[in-house]
């Protein structure tokens, strides 16, 4: 409804002095869950759409940067072969935190304010899981990976996710 | 939950966006009871009731958005408002529009009392049935043209008169006790 400014003060004048009626128990009852699960949504929910997201970017970044070999695109390009330059160590290492890092920073896309607190909440837990879950997904693929190999590229793929998690909470336009 | 209650609404919007529900918990319990009667005073107390939730839900998802350094109230306000415009403009308002009998709209206002006790209770209506009752009988507005210029439908403005009326009659009843 179109209204006038001094309309407008009027109408908050009167907001303003109201004393309050009572609102029925059942309404705020229904209104204050209803944001409370909204704000506390399911670890797990939160896992599946992080899951959701990874299954994604993960399998589209392997075109600019295959992971122990597997690179479904056929790209002539891959990013491990810079990465390569600082030894093999290193390589694994970087492929880890770039394969878990880039989901990390894309699900901001896809994650909600309260879904990504609960995602920073349990921050180890969640990359942990969706680490072997990738690394289990490579050996299902045809990987061959040594156990030290597989660790290296594991801590990689910890700090990346973990790193990316608290860079984006830590913003202050995150509040 | 104590310590929450001794802080301002601007630091309860703030712990309330960085994720603290008893914040949010605490600035419910400190105005829903003033969004309620606000809403109450435009629309049915059914329609209030989902307006209320709307109005705490869209603060809700758009948390965010507001900033600490600016008041809190009226941006409850303005949004408490806007769930109110966006109800006024909802295809859902059809539901509503049953049931109103537009021929028991009087023609004139009612010759309950004098002048000066309907000047009082118009006085005593919230703005938009004010508005709206002293285009119609006043100004001898249409529906139609009413609806125009409060940017609402025909049905609704008719609604909103009635609603008026019937206030307005309570409000003289009441007085003469």
């Amino acid at each position: 409804m179109k209204i006038t400014e001094k309309e407008w003060l009027e109408d908050f004048k009167d907001f303003v002095s109201s004393e309050g009626a009572a609102v029925p128990q059942d309404v705020s009852r229904k209104i204050l869950r209803r944001i409370h699960a909204e704000m506390n949504p399911s670890p797990w929910m939160v896992f599946f759409k992080l899951f959701g997201v990874h299954l994604v970017v993960g399998t589209l970044s392997l075109a600019i940067c295959n992971q122990f070999g597997l690179n479904p695109f056929h790209t002539g390009f891959s990013l491990s072969e810079y990465f390569m330059k600082f030894g093999h160590s290193a390589c694994m290492f970087l492929c880890g935190v770039l394969f878990i890092g880039l989901t990390i920073s894309l699900c901001q896309i896809f994650l909600n304010r309260d879904e990504f607190r609960i995602l920073a909440r349990n921050v180890f837990l969640q990359v942990f899981g969706l680490a072997v879950f990738s690394l289990v997904a490579f050996i299902g693929f045809g990987a061959e990976i040594v156990l030290s190999i597989g660790l290296l590229w594991l801590m990689g793929a910890m700090i990346g996710g973990v790193v990316t998690t608290k860079a984006f909470i830590s913003r202050p336009s995150f509040s | 939950m104590n310590g929450l209650k001794d802080r301002s609404d601007e630091e309860l919007m703030t712990l309330y966006q960085g994720g603290d529900y008893a914040a949010f918990e605490c600035l419910y319990e400190r105005h829903s009871g003033r969004v309620f009667q606000y809403l109450k005073g435009k629309v049915s107390a059914e329609a209030a009731k989902d307006l209320l939730q709307e109005t705490f839900l869209k603060i809700h998802r758009s948390r965010s958005q507001y900033q600490p350094q600016y008041p809190f109230l009226p941006w409850l306000f303005t949004v408490a408002r806007n769930s109110l415009n966006d109800f006024f403009k909802s295809p859902d308002q059809k539901v509503i529009k049953i049931g109103i009998d537009t021929d028991s709209l009087p023609a004139a206002l009612p010759h309950i009392g004098s002048e000066h006790d309907l000047s009082a209770a118009l006085s005593g209506l919230p703005h938009v049935q004010r508005r709206a009752i002293e285009l119609r009988y006043l100004n001898e507005w249409s529906f139609e043209k009413i609806a125009d210029e409060m940017s609402t439908t025909p049905e609704n403005s008719r609604q909103i008169i009635s609603r008026g009326i019937k206030k307005m009659r309570s409000l003289l009843r009441g007085g003469k006790k």
